[in-house]
């Protein structure tokens, strides 16, 4: 059994987010699955009370503060034996420092944070070692993004056999992605193989709300433009069958194939987009001359064409048919 | 001494095959200078049908030291016209998963083999230097990557793309597939990674460390669906380990002509 501890909410404090946000946000991760959700002191404090059915995990600085904040399921002490309802967490900023781990050996709940560059290294060996060194207890990964490795060092813990880890939607405080790691584990070990992760395009805007910004569009699992389509022999081959070109179908995070018509089109492309605007077929040499068209016009303004622009070159193309 | 890996560009390919990038020639070919200076050893620079010839013409006249590729399918009309581009490397997509192999093309692994057979015949003979691109290997078959490898290898070919087409490779599986190859075969390895899973630098790292001599990267990583690799991004993580013959300091003025063209 895996776990994913989302850690977003602990990662938006410079937004301000409302507690309407918070509290909605806790309600997405929870239909997606994610009921491990840590807070920062700020998101714990605006939420009041907090609402039942999750595990709601803090940083805390020592143990002695614990009293601080009743309600929650475990805190994370920097560098302290773990007591009652404590995960102790170790920062390592490089791979060298593994070997102070060994004398923590025997620790019942700890988190490892940091390692932004171990896939530079032996990263295999060096998380055998760490699950060797913790050996019966818990280990909580939480790899972090400085190389943009995070995402597969979080799915290489699991696979290696670890149980935990800690991430956050977007990679907001540079953490592996929420949702990198969620689907990439559904495709990889058919991790909740069942569960719609639709939500995820509410989950996006609501991020994008309280961030004040859009996300890129093409960000992988969530971009908005992630299932665009342009290239002819891509198009054709999603046509034919959509397993073709994508890894798993576009519904299942909430999104739909677009064909988008441009420079690297197709006749494919053509045709379905005619068949798509309840267009009559030109003929086969039609479909040659409006594609041709398609391709120039695409170049010339340097991007995609719209419907409308198709509309007008059909009209031009079929008036000579 | 940092082991050699040649950096393959392929954003005036793959990248400009991101829906809404629809670059003009000249554009194409300034990209390309940039990416000569700063010192990318192949550039990927189209597929047939695309451009035309006088493209080709204009990058062999002004690109100095990279060398000039074009993409092409596995299809004897596509070849012949990539072929009159005189370009240095031609390679070949060759669909290695049984779902492109049967779902998409609706042919048989027979034919994959004769096809190949016909086309890399034909493109050596033509003085061109070949590589072939398993297309989707990271969902096909490992015994008929290795058997097709072997085959391509006796044809004259040396370079195999190992392409995560849907890019649903891990670290781990990455590594597994290239040396398994290479355990088998005597041929050098590129990769191809796609970022669908935020995973492409992290599987071209792991690539080059499991024997790939060739990294396949865009500028900014565009490229289909969510991207490919990053070039600046790999530079960054890889370039203390490997001697990537890259200079970086040329990188934000590439960036940046790129950005204010798409």
């Amino acid at each position: 059994m895996i776990k994913i501890i989302d850690s977003t909410l602990a990662m938006l404090d410079n937004y301000l987010p409302k507690k309407e946000q918070l509290l909605q946000f806790c309600s997405y991760m929870k239909e997606i699955g994610i009921i491990d959700l840590e807070l920062s002191k700020y998101a714990y404090k605006i939420m009041g009370n907090l609402p039942s059915g999750y595990r709601f995990y803090l940083r805390i600085e020592t143990y002695e503060k614990k009293s601080e904040y009743p309600g929650i399921y475990r805190y994370f002490v920097p560098q302290s034996d773990a007591g009652e309802k404590t995960i102790c967490e170790f920062q390592m900023n490089d791979v060298k420092e593994i070997v102070h781990l060994r004398s923590k050996k025997g620790s019942g709940y700890i988190r490892i944070v940091g390692l932004d560059d171990l896939l530079c290294h032996d990263y295999a060996l060096t998380i055998k070692e760490i699950q060797k060194i913790f050996r019966g207890g818990t280990v909580n990964f939480c790899p972090e993004n400085a190389c943009h490795c995070a995402t597969a060092l979080a799915v290489e813990w699991f696979l290696a056999g670890g149980n935990e880890v800690t991430t956050s939607f977007a990679s907001c405080g540079q953490r592996a992605a929420t949702e990198e790691v969620y689907i990439a584990m559904n495709i990889v070990k058919r991790f909740k193989p069942n569960q719609s992760l639709g939500i995820l395009v509410q989950v996006r805007k609501l991020f994008e709300e309280i961030i004040g910004t859009k996300l890129p569009l093409f960000k992988p699992v969530v971009g908005k433009q992630i299932f665009y389509v342009e290239s002819g022999i891509h198009v054709d081959g999603i046509l034919k069958n959509p397993s073709n070109y994508e890894a798993y179908p576009p519904e299942k995070v909430g999104q739909k194939t677009e064909i988008v018509l441009g420079k690297y089109s197709g006749r494919s492309s053509v045709m379905n987009k005619c068949q798509n605007l309840s267009l009559k077929l030109p003929g086969k040499t039609g479909v040659l001359v409006l594609l041709e068209c398609v391709k120039e016009l695409s170049v010339r303004k340097g991007s995609s064409i719209t419907d409308e622009e198709f509309l007008v070159l059909y009209k031009e193309v079929t008036a000579l048919e | 001494m940092n082991k050699k890996i040649r950096i393959v560009d392929t954003t005036l390919r793959d990248g400009e095959q991101r829906p809404g990038i629809a670059m003009k020639i000249e554009d194409k070919v300034k990209i390309a200078q940039l990416l000569d200076e700063c010192g990318v050893y192949e550039i990927e620079a189209g597929a047939p049908g695309i451009e035309g010839g006088e493209y080709y013409q204009e990058l062999r006249r002004r690109i100095k030291h990279s060398k000039i590729s074009i993409w092409s399918r596995m299809s004897m009309g596509d070849l012949k016209k990539a072929v009159i581009c005189k370009p240095d490397i031609i390679h070949i997509g060759v669909p290695v998963s049984y779902v492109q192999i049967y779902s998409k093309l609706k042919k048989n692994k027979v034919w994959v083999h004769k096809s190949i057979k016909e086309c890399v015949g034909l493109i050596l003979a033509e003085n061109i230097q070949v590589t072939v691109g398993f297309e989707d290997a990271s969902r096909a078959d490992e015994g008929f990557m290795i058997e097709t490898a072997r085959q391509i290898k006796e044809l004259g070919g040396n370079v195999i793309r190992i392409a995560d087409t849907v890019g649903v490779l891990t670290p781990s599986r990455t590594n597994h597939i290239i040396q398994e190859i290479l355990k088998k075969v005597d041929v050098e390895i590129e990769f191809h990674g796609h970022n669908d899973l935020g995973m492409a630098l992290a599987n071209s790292i792991v690539g080059a460390k499991s024997g790939a001599r060739y990294i396949d990267c865009t500028i900014f990583g565009v490229g289909e669906r969510s991207g490919n690799c990053d070039l600046r991004e790999f530079v960054e993580a890889a370039g203390k380990q490997f001697d990537l013959g890259i200079d970086r300091t040329k990188i934000p003025v590439m960036e940046k002509t790129l950005e204010e063209m798409i």
